[in-house]
């Protein structure tokens, strides 16, 4: 499988924050999902990876070459930053066809009367919901074989993000076409992403298929007594709470046989995060 | 490129009605008064359409702007493009109203008007050189105050010039400015906003948005 994205030793540092240094392959055909809590970094490796911002240190690859000469081809939701607020999306539709040569404006407008969205009406008196529901229309409106979406499922209510789920789905269908999602609302990854990709404090804790985690992971539940006899390498991290403790283990079958007096837990990818993030991290994740 | 000319077009055509009122105001200051007003018209879509970048901060627009197909330099050269054309036919317009204005008052000449402008163009022109740069580096509001600084500071350097080489400039010279001053005056504007444009491409190309 070919890779959609390939990042080898990026190093991105800001006074107080340094990103890296990360090595990531995304596969095309999938839908990776990029979590971490807010200033994990998640942002600056998607400016980072677009050129949007300068790297320090690495080598980054979108579709086998330099990000510049491939843009016509990936589509993009960023967080906080879309056309100036009096335009409407009939103006967006004359800019943008101007500026991508596959840009289809009859696709367009097929996303906002599917949205219920008007062309006139100025992006400045669009609820937050509407005004991300045209930044989607206009990342996939000029056929793009990676979307990269930073938090565009954010001010959707459920019934909307779902339409927009389903649409991620449809795109993928192509098994040329690949999605890079960030996100913090985690239940949407659960249904969609192939691939979870963890970054904490700027470092990629996690980068697992979605499946190793839901079969193998999960959330141990149990007192200082039992907490103490769990083998080290059992458990990738862990948090105490006022009266018991929350382990992560990396293998639920092993773990129920073996420590039968504990309850086990399926895990979500909240839990995922709080524990990692929250917790303390043991090393039998590196094993 | 066209397409970020489209974008600040759209940006000042959703906001014509301020212009509306301006140039209402102007016609009928120029028809009732003594002074033709119209002739500000350029200095006054050059206002307008620097509110564009004001909007393009504002809204975070670099960000997105920059992940476009040749998106950062199509930028920088579609706001040179913008301005030049802009200034270019506001000044033909301005030049259209003033003779209309000099006919319904009987007054007026064109050749006066025709020179005033290709003046305020020039000047028009010389200030974006100066300024463009400075907002691409800093953006809109430290660009703002650096209009100011700059239109003040010209006038006073030209002002000081004038009092300082009035009586020592020798006749030759100013036979030469007199026969070549204008084709002068327009090679340093064409001059200068090329190398503000190559500085503000730089600037752009390299900046973290």
């Amino acid at each position: 499988m070919k890779d959609a994205i390939e990042i080898k030793n990026l190093r991105k540092s800001y006074p107080g924050f340094t990103l890296g240094e990360i090595s990531l392959n995304i596969p095309q055909g999938i839908i990776v999902g990029l979590i971490g809590e807010n200033g994990a970094g998640k942002t600056t490796l998607i400016k980072t990876i677009l050129n949007v911002v300068n790297k320090d240190n690495g080598n980054i690859c979108v579709m086998g070459k330099d990000v510049e000469s491939v843009k016509e081809e990936i589509g993009i939701v960023l967080d906080n930053s879309f056309f100036p607020e009096i335009l409407n999306p009939g103006n967006i539709d004359s800019i943008l066809k101007d500026v991508y040569g596959n840009w289809d404006s009859e696709l367009f407008n097929r996303y906002l009367d599917s949205f219920s969205i008007k062309r006139d009406q100025i992006l400045k008196t669009m609820s937050k919901g509407m005004r991300k529901k045209v930044e989607i229309a206009t990342a996939l409106s000029h056929h793009p074989k990676l979307l990269i979406l930073d938090e565009p499922t954010s001010g959707l209510d459920p019934i909307v993000r779902n339409e927009v789920l389903d649409l991620f789905l449809d795109f993928i269908q192509d098994e040329e076409h690949t999605i890079l999602l960030s996100t913090h609302i985690t239940s949407d990854l659960e249904h969609i992403a192939d691939q979870i990709v963890f970054i904490d404090k700027g470092k990629l804790i996690l980068n697992k298929e979605r499946n190793e985690i839901f079969d193998n992971y999960g959330i141990m539940r149990c007192g200082e007594e039992d907490f103490n006899k769990v083998e080290k390498r059992d458990m990738l991290a862990f948090k105490r709470n006022r009266y018991e403790y929350d382990v992560l283990v990396n293998d639920v079958t092993v773990c129920r046989k073996k420590y039968e007096n504990c309850i086990i837990d399926k895990i979500t990818l909240e839990d995922l995060m709080l524990i990692m993030v929250k917790g303390e991290k043991t090393n039998a994740g590196n094993d | 490129m066209l397409g970020m000319i489209k974008k600040d077009l759209y940006l000042m055509l959703n906001n014509r009605r301020l212009f509306y009122i301006v140039l209402v105001l102007y016609l009928g200051m120029s028809i009732l008064g003594g002074q033709d007003y119209t002739l500000f018209i350029p200095f006054m879509l050059l206002m307008m359409f620097l509110t564009s970048f004001s909007y393009d901060d504002f809204n975070s627009w670099h960000g997105y702007g920059a992940v476009l197909p040749q998106g950062r330099e199509n930028y920088v050269k579609g706001k040179y493009v913008t301005v030049i054309v802009l200034s270019v036919v506001s000044c033909f317009f301005s030049l259209l109203l003033s003779f209309l204005i000099g006919s319904i008052k009987h007054e007026g000449n064109l050749m006066d008007s025709l020179s005033i402008l290709a003046g305020i163009t020039g000047a028009m022109l010389l200030l974006i050189s100066i300024l463009f740069p400075i907002i691409f580096k800093f953006g809109y509001e430290k660009g703002r105050i650096a209009l100011f600084i700059v239109s003040f500071g010209i006038s006073g350097i030209v002002i000081f010039l004038g009092t300082f080489f009035q009586t020592r400039i020798p006749e030759s010279l100013i036979l030469f400015l007199e026969k070549y001053g204008i084709y002068l005056a327009a090679l340093i504007t064409i001059a200068m906003l090329y190398v503000s444009y190559r500085i503000s491409r730089k600037i752009y190309l390299n900046k973290e948005l």
